[in-house]
């Protein structure tokens, strides 16, 4: 038996949603809203929220098309075995190098904000021990904790946002139609969509979920409340120091947070929002490590994914610590990571609707149930 | 191993493991006992008794002759029996019918002329060994195939105290015994209701520790109660000396520090829990029972809660989750701002921080962790402490050795506030399982804290909770009711709901009737 014999409802799968996209998303908001459109950057993720909520409404209609079934179970159904594994394949590199990459940004965050004198690879080592852990406790497990850290960690990053903005001065983000090119937005909004690749794990937790018909109450609902935080980040870092001013920064999240003071209460809430900040990436994190433990035991269908947190620890090390900065310009491979990593949610989850439609594809229950 | 792998991990190896191996040497008596049956033969019954149990030294028997012969022989231990009682109910009565009767007395004259109320017939060897170990009477009549059992347990008895581990200022000031009848009798005298219902086990090959089973028919979970039958009977162990054996062998995971079952020594929350549809499980010979299924939520909540005002209540049950949360965390908080990441702290603190550590010459870590460990040391040695010293010596021990090792420059002095408050503070924590869990996790914040500073502190927090989120007991998830969420009981966790309010079960235990008064519709 490859699969846990557990199931999780909209309110876990909500809020594990929530916590993975504002965990993965919000810690180059701002910079990358500023870099592609401007001022008005943000704009460019509001585009990118509007272009998500088709993508989950086929996310939707595909996890009840094939209710028992994850994505890499149902691939080569669709597109035949070889394209089908190669998909599969590619979904699962997709995810492990958004671990990785994440694992990276965090080493470098701590390393500058906390830990000057500690080697990057030592928190990094931490990071990633702690989300194999939280891997395998299991989707149930790792819906809970998200579940517990959510209400804490909403409430704490919206009063920093909501408090870092004191110093926000309107002209730096007006005015609010003005684009410099159409293009401009469109890099924009395909670079502010990457934080919705997180959708894509909805593909692969699906057998799990127990209400298929409030799939996309869950993820809308997520996603918006997410995408709001985000939204009001981007605004608050913009205004605050300008689109200009906000290039200067490595991390303008922590930068933004510092900006946060409330005198006699706490000198500063940048502390609260990088602990509600590291919780959610690093239960984000165990998610994604679970599902890609998972994905490769259903590709490989052998062993389970306790197996595979084990087996999967080695590269997924070796990558993250021991694969030196130089090797790979991240800089200047970041917007292509980016865009690929839009293009490529977008793309699947459209080819994945529309071969289904054409091949008339489905469990056979799903197929009647729907007809 | 790779074919295992395949079928899922496997959960009971040990178990399985151990029923490979050669049955142990009790169990293999136990079998050579259940063969024989009692003859006709009295002298040989005797014997065989006699031999079954190696003939100890506080075995006494008997002979009631009528004059000529033997009649019966009465079998008991010593050190069991209440003399007192043996005498006045059974040796008079016997005595007086033996005089007065004519003609051999068979077991059913026997019996009638005991005064005593509950007489068990006993064909078997070994359940006559069992019960005279338990400390019965057994007669053996002359001629019968049979003997009589008659329970005289006559060891001396804890009086109903207040629970040592569990004060509080209001409400009931009874505490569970080591006697499980007195315990179960405390607890009929709270519900008195047809629907609670007793199962009584046996567990322990050679201690035969009696278990109970309490429940409220009506509302708890069939599910939960069957589980705690089938973990109960998958027991194996020589003996159970105390809950905690029990309370081990049936937790939902056997790897873990929390407690996931509740052991309380307070009659009052054992009644409260059966009213919540919960299962309470008693054990001979330990004053504390345990209750399943458990939150974490749960251990945090006190019986003295809900007899005060509910205002006053919650705020009783904030202050001692604040209190619980800096005890854990602020040894680790504290070293991470001081020794880490000095930055994050406002100036004034670093200056006052700076100057009273300027004579101290270890590190930050070795001092904190010392003065941790010495208040460890004094609080595990002063609970052997005789009772008249314990306060002049906890407390005048604590005070001139802080005192000592502030003057000598050892520790500075918000290094020992630090550890005091902490020490204080988890005690707040009402359940002393938890409060131990705590205790070691507090350390574990603590290295972080050393080694990587205040995001080390956070990353092992997470790790804990992670840790508690993969818990359950008895299928209840131990994070509930904030995961999953579970607004009907997230009302009543942080404060306490007025009883206007609490007109319905927490569905958190899945009762089989969530309603208090059973007015809902289409419940049960």
């Amino acid at each position: 038996m490859l699969r846990e014999k557990t199931g999780i409802g909209p309110g876990l799968f909500f809020m594990v949603l929530y916590v993975s996209t504002f965990g993965y998303g919000v810690i180059h908001a701002p910079r990358v809203a500023a870099e592609y459109v401007g001022p008005n950057g943000y704009w460019g993720f509001i585009l990118a929220f509007l272009l998500a909520i088709p993508v989950m409404a086929g996310i939707a209609w595909l996890g009840r098309r094939f209710p028992n079934r994850s994505v890499i179970e149902y691939l080569p159904q669709l597109f035949g075995v070889f394209l089908g594994k190669l998909l599969g394949l590619l979904v699962l590199v997709a995810i492990l190098i958004l671990m990785i990459r994440t694992s990276r940004i965090f080493s470098g965050g701590v390393n500058i904000f906390f830990l000057r004198r500690t080697p990057a690879w030592a928190p990094a080592a931490l990071y990633l021990l702690i989300s194999f852990y939280i891997a395998r406790q299991g989707i149930e497990g790792i819906t809970r904790l998200a579940a517990f850290v959510f209400p804490l960690t909403f409430v704490l990053s919206f009063l920093v946002i909501l408090f870092s903005m004191e110093n926000l001065e309107l002209d730096n983000i007006r005015p609010v139609f003005f684009f410099e090119s159409g293009r401009a937005v469109a890099a924009g909004t395909a670079n502010q969509f990457s934080p919705f690749m997180v959708l894509l794990t909805a593909l692969l937790v699906n057998p799990y979920l127990t209400r298929k018909d409030k799939t996309f109450p869950a993820l809308a609902g997520a996603t918006a409340l997410a995408s709001l935080l985000l939204l009001l980040t981007i605004v608050s870092g913009i205004g605050t120091y300008g689109a200009e001013g906000i290039l200067r920064y490595s991390f303008p999240v922590f930068e933004l947070s510092r900006k946060t003071q409330l005198p006699f209460i706490l000198q500063s809430l940048a502390l609260l929002f990088s602990a509600t900040w590291l919780s959610q990436v690093l239960v984000a994190t165990g998610f994604y490590y679970f599902l890609l433990a998972e994905g490769a035991a259903q590709w490989l269908r052998v062993l389970n994914y306790k197996w595979f947190t084990l087996l999967l620890l080695p590269p997924v090390f070796f990558l993250s610590l021991f694969l030196p900065a130089g090797v790979i310009g991240e800089r200047t491979i970041a917007a292509s990571l980016r865009v690929g990593s839009s293009l490529f949610t977008v793309g699947l989850v459209l080819a994945l609707v529309i071969v289904t439609i054409f091949r008339r594809a489905g469990d056979q229950d799903a197929r009647q149930e729907l007809s | 191993m790779f074919r295992r792998s395949l079928r899922g991990p496997r959960r009971s190896w040990l178990r399985r493991a151990r029923l490979r191996q050669p049955l142990p040497v009790y169990e293999r008596h136990v079998i050579h006992l259940e063969d024989k049956e009692f003859t006709d033969n009295l002298d040989e019954n005797l014997k065989n008794l006699k031999e079954a149990l190696g003939d100890p030294g506080d075995l006494f028997w008997r002979y009631l002759e009528d004059g000529e012969k033997t009649v019966a022989v009465l079998l008991y231990f010593e050190t069991l029996v209440d003399s007192d009682l043996l005498g006045r109910q059974v040796m008079e009565p016997l005595n007086r019918r033996l005089q007065e009767a004519k003609g051999l007395l068979d077991a059913g004259a026997l019996k009638k002329a005991l005064t005593f109320p509950k007489v068990l017939t006993i064909s078997h060897l070994h359940q006559a060994v069992e019960r005279l170990l338990t400390g019965d009477v057994l007669l053996l009549p002359a001629g019968a195939g049979v003997v009589l059992a008659l329970p005289m347990l006559g060891v001396p008895r804890r009086p109903v105290e207040e629970a040592q581990t569990e004060k509080g200022i209001k409400g009931p000031r009874e505490g569970f015994t080591e006697t499980i009848t007195d315990n179960i009798g405390l607890i009929r005298r709270y519900i008195k209701d047809p629907n609670l219902r007793l199962e009584k086990k046996v567990v322990g090959e050679r201690t035969k520790t009696e278990v109970a089973v309490v429940y409220l028919n009506d509302l708890a979970n069939p599910d939960v109660v069957a589980e705690v039958r089938k973990r109960l009977e998958q027991i194996e162990i020589d003996g159970i000396l105390e809950s905690n054996y029990i309370a081990e062998l049936i937790a939902d995971r056997r790897w873990t520090i929390f407690p996931l079952v509740q052991e309380t020594e307070r009659p009052d929350k054992v009644a409260a829990a059966l009213l919540e549809g919960r299962v309470a499980i008693f054990v001979d010979r330990s004053p504390f029972t345990i209750i399943v299924p458990v939150t974490s939520n749960e251990l945090y909540q006190s019986q003295v809660d809900f007899y005060y005002n509910p205002f006053i209540a919650s705020m009783l049950r904030l202050t001692r989750a604040i209190g619980t949360i800096i005890a854990v965390t602020l040894p680790g908080f504290y070293l991470s701002f001081i020794s880490v990441n000095p930055e994050l702290l406002p100036r004034m603190f670093i200056q006052l921080e700076a100057s009273s550590r300027i004579q101290v010459p270890l590190p930050a870590a070795l001092e904190m962790f010392i003065t941790l460990f010495a208040f460890e040391v004094l609080r595990e040695s002063s609970i052997r402490f005789p009772s008249g010293l314990n306060l002049i010596i906890g407390v005048g021990g604590g005070i001139v050795m802080g005192l000592a090792a502030i003057n000598a420059g050892l520790v500075s002095g918000i290094t020992v506030a630090v550890v005091v408050f902490c020490i204080l503070g988890t005690f707040s924590t009402s359940n002393p399982a938890k409060e131990q869990a705590w205790r070691w996790v507090r350390y574990l914040l603590f290295v972080a804290g050393a080694a990587f500073g205040f995001m080390g502190v956070i990353a092992t927090g997470v790790l804990v909770l992670a840790h508690m989120a993969g818990l359950k007991s008895f299928g209840v998830s131990y994070l509930a009711p904030w995961a999953p969420p579970l607004p009907v009981d997230m009302a009543d966790a942080p404060a306490r709901l007025p009883w206007w309010a609490s007109y319905r079960r927490p569905p958190t235990y899945r009762p089989r009737e969530e309603d208090r008064l059973g007015e809902t519709e289409g419940e049960k």
